[in-house]
């Protein structure tokens, strides 16, 4: 059995800022720590589940895709490390996977959360899938639901719980916090919170035949909002890209495998926008 | 029986940017403990296999090419560190029995972890004999000036298929797969480390079947730079002809010389960037 374990640092136990979460923030090299550790319970879980081969993803954009601390995971495990991926937080994937298993996420931007955000907190507004409102969970989900490969866990904080509840019923939640704001939670004990996710993966995984890939049907149109114009000015550049709205683009794929790409190229030139100076007329970039 | 055990950091597992590679990169220490680690573990595999001698030479341009951690090297090895040297091989001569290659990467333009030839900022392309050459190329042509062979090559997949076409005989040990120049799926060091280990160890019991890369004389040399302005550099190397715009040459009587010929190019151009105004 091949278990795929995707980590992002938001949802991780502890974690309520992004000091803690990337450079030059005063708590990194104590928030990596905790993602690691989190990292390392779900592959104990997936091991003791009789997981044959487990691939880890450090799924988390700070530092280049580089947080994990690889010496710190257990010996029978991959890990994904590095930001040229193609398919990003879910590189690698493929349909000899079992399972996909989603530790340390966060709500998508706009849905009250620790940290919410929709790949880029700069950049995106929103996101949609053929018409549904997707955040990070669910455009992994409808990427591994194209390979044929089932969510089969998700932690973070209780409002992720929420969204995952909607979105993927079958998927076990673990709830290692509970949001009181953007940048605060009432957060369990890291310990704790990975014996909840050791405990949850090979539960998990333990009712492989309850769970379902994602389906998002085909083609798939994304409609991707942008937070300023002049973003959506940018990424409307790229080819294929529509401007339907002011702030949107729309994009347009056979599947959402083969729309990923295009989804983080259109965030990356939107981004680019902002690195021009004085176009905003802010001296600090707007969100988080 | 003495074992040469080169460096460098690309090829680590659990390496695939350079701010785990040079100060001040954020990684800068984890990446040379890891560096250190794998260096240990091909110690360990050569004297297991018997070897007598062992010499670890450090030989990743960061930091000076002071990047193995002296006090956590195998006690039994010797360390080749500090940077006004000629080569990632000073010291191999023809006493040695074979040569190691851990932790190296691809050539400039051949896709995998870090890939570059000795300088990422300046070299499009280097040729020996019209053949394009990197890293493991080159140290593989002077450990064989010296009648050494190399016996084993450790790094991402990519690195493997360019250690097939230089070393046949050789042990490729994959630690990862690049995924691009800054992403791999890496092997835990550990695990990493007892491939090595376990590589080194048969590769020296294979000795017969392993053989030192030769390459007749005279050689041809092709230095070829990312800007015109290194060229023009360059070509105040002595024997240096200028072949193109961003090209110098020279035919080298041995391969020694001919890699003394590219470290002099190599440092003539770098001083294009260090002009004041540019």
């Amino acid at each position: 059995m091949k278990v795929y374990i995707s980590v992002d640092v938001e949802g991780v136990a502890g974690i309520v800022d992004q000091a803690q979460g990337s450079l030059p923030g005063i708590d990194y090299a104590r928030g990596r720590r905790l993602m690691t550790q989190e990292a390392a319970a779900a592959v104990r879980g997936a091991l003791a589940a009789g997981a044959s081969d487990v691939w880890v993803s450090d799924s988390h954009g700070a530092n280049g895709m580089r947080n994990i601390l690889i010496e710190d995971l257990p010996e029978d495990c991959w890990l994904i490390s590095g930001d040229t991926r193609p398919l990003g937080q879910v590189e690698g994937l493929d349909g000899t996977f079992a399972a996909l298993a989603l530790v340390g996420y966060h709500t998508r931007h706009g849905l009250s959360g620790v940290l919410d955000h929709t790949i880029s907190g700069r950049v995106v507004y929103e996101l949609t899938l053929n018409g549904r409102p997707v955040g990070e969970v669910g455009l992994n989900a409808a990427v591994a639901g194209h390979l044929g490969v089932p969510v089969v866990l998700v932690s973070g904080d209780h409002k992720l719980a929420g969204e995952v509840a909607e979105l993927l019923p079958w998927t076990e939640r673990i709830t290692v916090k509970e949001a009181i704001g953007r940048h605060a939670s009432r957060a369990m004990h890291p310990h704790r919170a990975c014996q909840a996710i050791e405990e949850g993966v090979r539960r998990a995984l333990g009712r492989l035949g309850e769970m379902r890939p994602f389906e998002i049907g085909k083609p798939v149109v994304a409609d991707l909002t942008f937070k300023y114009t002049t973003m959506a000015d940018a990424a409307a550049r790229l080819s294929g890209a529509e401007r339907v709205r002011d702030l949107t683009i729309r994009l347009a794929a056979p599947d959402a495998v083969a729309l990923y790409p295009q989804i983080m190229a259109a965030i990356d030139l939107g981004s680019l926008s902002m690195a021009a100076p004085m176009r905003l007329g802010a001296t600090a970039a707007p969100g988080a | 029986m003495k074992v040469y055990i080169a460096t460098d950091m690309e090829g680590i597992a659990g390496i695939v940017d350079r701010a785990q590679i040079s100060p001040p990169g954020v990684d800068f220490e984890r990446g040379r403990r890891l560096l250190t680690e794998e260096a240990n573990a091909a110690v360990r595999g050569a004297l297991a296999a018997g070897a007598t001698e062992v010499v670890v030479s450090g030989g990743h341009g960061g930091n000076g090419m002071r990047n193995i951690i002296d006090e956590r090297l195998h006690p039994a090895a010797w360390l080749v560190s500090g940077d006004t040297r000629r080569s990632m091989m000073d010291g191999l001569d023809a006493s040695f029995d074979a040569a190691v290659l851990v932790g190296f990467h691809t050539r400039h333009g051949r896709s995998g972890v870090l890939d570059h030839t000795i300088t990422a900022r300046d070299i499009y392309e280097v040729r020996v004999a019209g053949r394009p050459v990197g890293e493991i190329g080159l140290n593989g042509l002077a450990a064989g000036a010296q009648g050494v062979p190399v016996v084993l090559v450790s790094g991402d997949d990519r690195l493997s298929a360019e250690t097939q076409e230089w070393f046949p005989w050789a042990v490729p040990v994959v630690v990862k797969y690049a995924i691009g120049r800054h992403a791999a799926r890496c092997m835990h060091p550990a695990r990493a480390q007892a491939l090595i280990e376990r590589g080194t160890a048969d590769a020296l019991q294979r000795l017969d079947r392993m053989r030192p890369l030769r390459t007749p004389a005279p050689v041809a040399v092709e230095v070829q730079f990312k800007r015109t302005a290194h060229a023009d550099e360059a070509e105040r190397a002595p024997g240096a002809q200028r072949q193109d715009d961003t090209t110098v040459r020279t035919s080298a009587v041995d391969v020694a010389t001919a890699l003394r010929f590219v470290q002099t190019c190599i440092k003539l151009g770098a001083t294009a960037q260090n002009a004041p105004m540019r």
